[in-house]
């Protein structure tokens, strides 16, 4: 299935469009968009997603549709996504 | 010439414009290495110079100003001074950061800091060429603007290196929203009306050069942090936005959390997409650079190629957007034409913002009316309202006299209850987003020692943790949780405050060491490698947690300079619009008031974590005593003012 995504700099300039279309399995989850990300773009994508310990940088937080997620919330990772679910990621650091 | 071994220029310099007396005392090193620098040299300072019987005005009033302990080494985004004295705006203690040369050039010359007091006869400026130190005339100068005062300087003085400070119409006016610009204008020392204490002293400029060279005294050491300071930028995604938009970045996230505090505070839509950073980069950008020694280079300045703004070119940040959006404007070029005007004529864009939109909704409500205004409307979202507006304010005309005491002072003049539409803390103009749904930063606004300010902290260290981590260093794993969670934010705020004034102790940049993506990065650059520039540029062995409670001291410090001014609990509070009116909108924050209950809470954490009375807010003598400040302690036990 296919899922919309929407992507916000540093992922719009790894992906070079701001949104795209990306294949996952069905019954997905984030976690599952996360990797069909990182094997779609390669280690461009993958600097940005991911720490140098490998660990999904938690200030990561995507909106599924219109609802929130952050990554840094237990479970975020196994919230499921279906057919045609837009998926925004956006790095959720405020701070100006 | 050999280099100095330590970052530290060794002398303080004093001048007293009133007797045109020049003194220099010799850095005491224990001193130095106890408050550091910057933020905790000036605070220490005011606070044993300026008792509660001086007020801003006041020639006894100090102006200090404080290069950051590693400005003028290599240190990596290491530009930052910082300018204390107390607050016109506020009434308490009031600081400013600004980067530019300025600082380097300072230190250069010899002198760590420099402190300005007593009040010229006639306008003034102090011309500081290493040693020797003159006050000359700026009657050619008065009047000029901030970048015109900045060449008039360059071309009198024959050096086109040399550094600037200068404020504009606005701080010679004493705009209670007037700020003091660095070299022309590359920095602003913006907040807390530092610009009309200056223009209290009759003090137009300060112009400096210096040629001594500040040395490293373990070069192995300091290029071992480089190297691991430009590793963790490489990794962390919290960079390349900065590096590609600047602050203009911040926009993306204002968006989809719905926090833009639109219309004086109202809204958190708001029709945005005119000022998508992409419009910035691609239509009206024409230069990309850095502080001095930064590598994140997040600095931009925008030109206006045509229509009736033609030919404008000046440096813009993201405030400047939030704040015409506070005003309902989103035409970019009204927003790029707003900072050429508060930066030319010396205002802070944050406070002028705020303070217009007040009176826009002071207007729609009745409560200003068209004799008021002199025939001026003032509905949202006109440019040329918040132009005119805005040039009123700094040269004191019309309602621009009113406006330029700031909103709260306007509000009290207006009466009818114009109170409740000024967003301020303690007497300073919000800035940031809207912190409806995001309890913490409703805290952090209110403990701020300065009046609202969401650089005083870091609770947005709360999106960047995980649970474990907060229950790590938090002591509860909803540290984490943004919207929900309570315990250990109290906690949380504390650190972080502690954490970012280490960045105004050595000058180091906020965006460069005191925000990124992960804690581990966080930790790596705000605290590890500050403390071992500093060490490496020293030779000291001040260990993290040294450098921790530094912050934590100065910090302190400017609380009891607040507690002595009589502020306690009850000036840690938010504008009750916070409280009581929902955020309209759509976003994840739509439909959210803070809850006055929870904000209480994480309040209480915060007090027992900085071990301050509960109750009152108030410091107490054994938290004061273990920081080193037993002399304060007594001070405060003096006036029935310790928690």
């Amino acid at each position: 299935m296919n899922v919309h995504l929407k992507l916000y700099p540093p992922l719009s300039d790894a992906a070079g469009a701001v949104e795209i279309s990306l294949g996952v399995k069905e019954k997905a989850t984030l976690e599952d968009v996360v990797e069909a990300l990182v094997a779609r773009f390669g280690n461009g994508m993958r600097r940005h997603l991911f720490d140098t310990e490998s660990r999904i940088i938690p200030s990561w937080a995507v909106f599924l549709n219109q609802t929130i997620v952050p990554f840094n919330q237990p479970g975020a990772l196994k919230v499921p996504v279906k057919e045609k679910d837009e998926v925004s990621f956006i790095l959720n650091i405020a701070g100006g | 010439m050999a280099k100095r071994k330590g970052s530290y220029a060794g002398k303080f310099l004093r001048v007293d414009l009133s007797t045109g007396k020049v003194e220099k005392q010799d850095l005491d090193l224990d001193f130095a290495h106890k408050y550091i620098g910057g933020r905790g040299f000036g605070s220490r300072f005011l606070y044993d110079e300026v008792p509660p019987e001086v007020a801003p005005f006041d020639p006894a009033n100090r102006l200090i100003f404080t290069p950051g302990a590693l400005f003028g080494t290599a240190v990596p985004a290491a530009s930052r001074t910082t300018a204390t004295a107390k607050s016109p705006t506020t009434g308490m203690h009031g600081d400013g950061h600004a980067s530019g040369r300025w600082g380097a050039m300072l230190k250069s010359a010899g002198y760590d800091m420099l402190i300005l007091q007593g009040a010229a006869p006639k306008p003034v400026y102090l011309w500081v060429d290493n040693e020797k130190v003159e006050i000359r005339d700026a009657g050619s100068l008065w009047g000029k603007t901030t970048m015109e005062t900045h060449q008039a300087l360059q071309e009198s003085l024959r050096d086109r290196e040399v550094g600037t400070l200068c404020i504009g119409p606005a701080g010679e006016k004493k705009v209670r929203l007037a700020s003091i610009f660095c070299d022309g204008i590359t920095g602003t020392f913006a907040r807390t009306g530092l610009g009309a204490v200056m223009g209290s002293k009759n003090l137009k400029a300060v112009a400096t050069r210096g040629t001594r060279d500040i040395g490293i005294a373990d070069v192995a050491a300091f290029k071992k942090a480089y190297q691991e300071y430009l590793q963790v930028i490489s990794v962390d995604p919290y960079v390349p936005p900065a590096t590609k938009y600047g602050t203009c970045r911040f926009m993306y996230h204002r968006v989809k959390f719905g926090i833009h505090g639109a219309k004086n505070w109202r809204l958190g839509d708001f029709d945005w997409k005119p000022l998508d950073p992409e419009v910035f980069r691609s239509d009206y950008q024409i230069k990309a650079s850095s502080c001095p020694m930064c590598p994140v280079r997040c600095r931009r300045e925008y030109r206006i190629p045509a229509g009736k703004y033609a030919g404008t070119a000046t440096k813009m940040e993201w405030e400047t957007i939030a704040r015409s959006m506070t005003c309902g404007v989103n035409d970019p070029e009204a927003v790029i034409y707003f900072s050429h005007l508060c930066n030319q004529y010396g205002l802070d864009i944050e406070g002028v913002g705020d303070t217009i939109a007040f009176a826009m909704e002071c207007y729609e409500k009745g409560l200003l009316n068209d004799q008021d205004t002199e025939g001026l409307p003032l509905p949202f979202g006109d440019s040329d309202v918040f132009m005119e507006m805005t040039r009123k304010i700094a040269f004191r005309e019309g309602l621009g006299d009113l406006l330029a005491e700031g909103s709260l002072r306007a509000a009290r003049k207006i009466g009818k209850g114009a109170e409740q539409f000024a967003m301020q803390v303690k007497g300073s103009e919000m800035s940031a987003a809207d912190p409806r749904g995001m309890p913490v930063r409703a805290v952090s606004y209110a403990t701020s020692t300065r009046g609202s300010d969401h650089l005083r902290s870091n609770p947005y260290v709360e999106e960047l943790i995980t649970p474990e981590e907060g229950l790590q260093f938090f002591g509860s794993a909803e540290a984490a949780d943004i919207f929900h969670g309570l315990q250990g934010k109290g906690r949380l705020l504390a650190w972080s405050e502690n954490l970012v004034t280490i960045g105004d102790l050595l000058g180091l940049c906020k965006f460069a060491y005191y925000r990124s993506a992960t804690l581990t990065y966080l930790r790596k650059k705000g605290v590890e490698l500050a403390t071992r520039f500093y060490n490496a540029c020293n030779g000291t062995r001040v260990s993290e947690e040294e450098m921790l409670e530094a912050g934590e001291r100065a910090f302190n410090i400017e609380k009891a300079f607040n507690v002595r001014e009589g502020a306690g609990r009850e000036k840690d509070i938010i504008p009750e619009r916070f409280v009581k009116e929902k955020l309209i909108g759509s976003g994840p924050s739509g439909g959210a008031v803070v809850d006055r209950q929870k904000f209480d809470l994480i309040l209480d954490e915060y007090y027992g974590a900085r071990g301050w009375n509960e109750k009152t807010g108030l410091q107490k003598r054994e938290t004061l005593e273990r920081l080193g400040l037993k002399d304060i302690a007594e001070d405060l036990a003096r006036r029935k003012r310790l928690g």
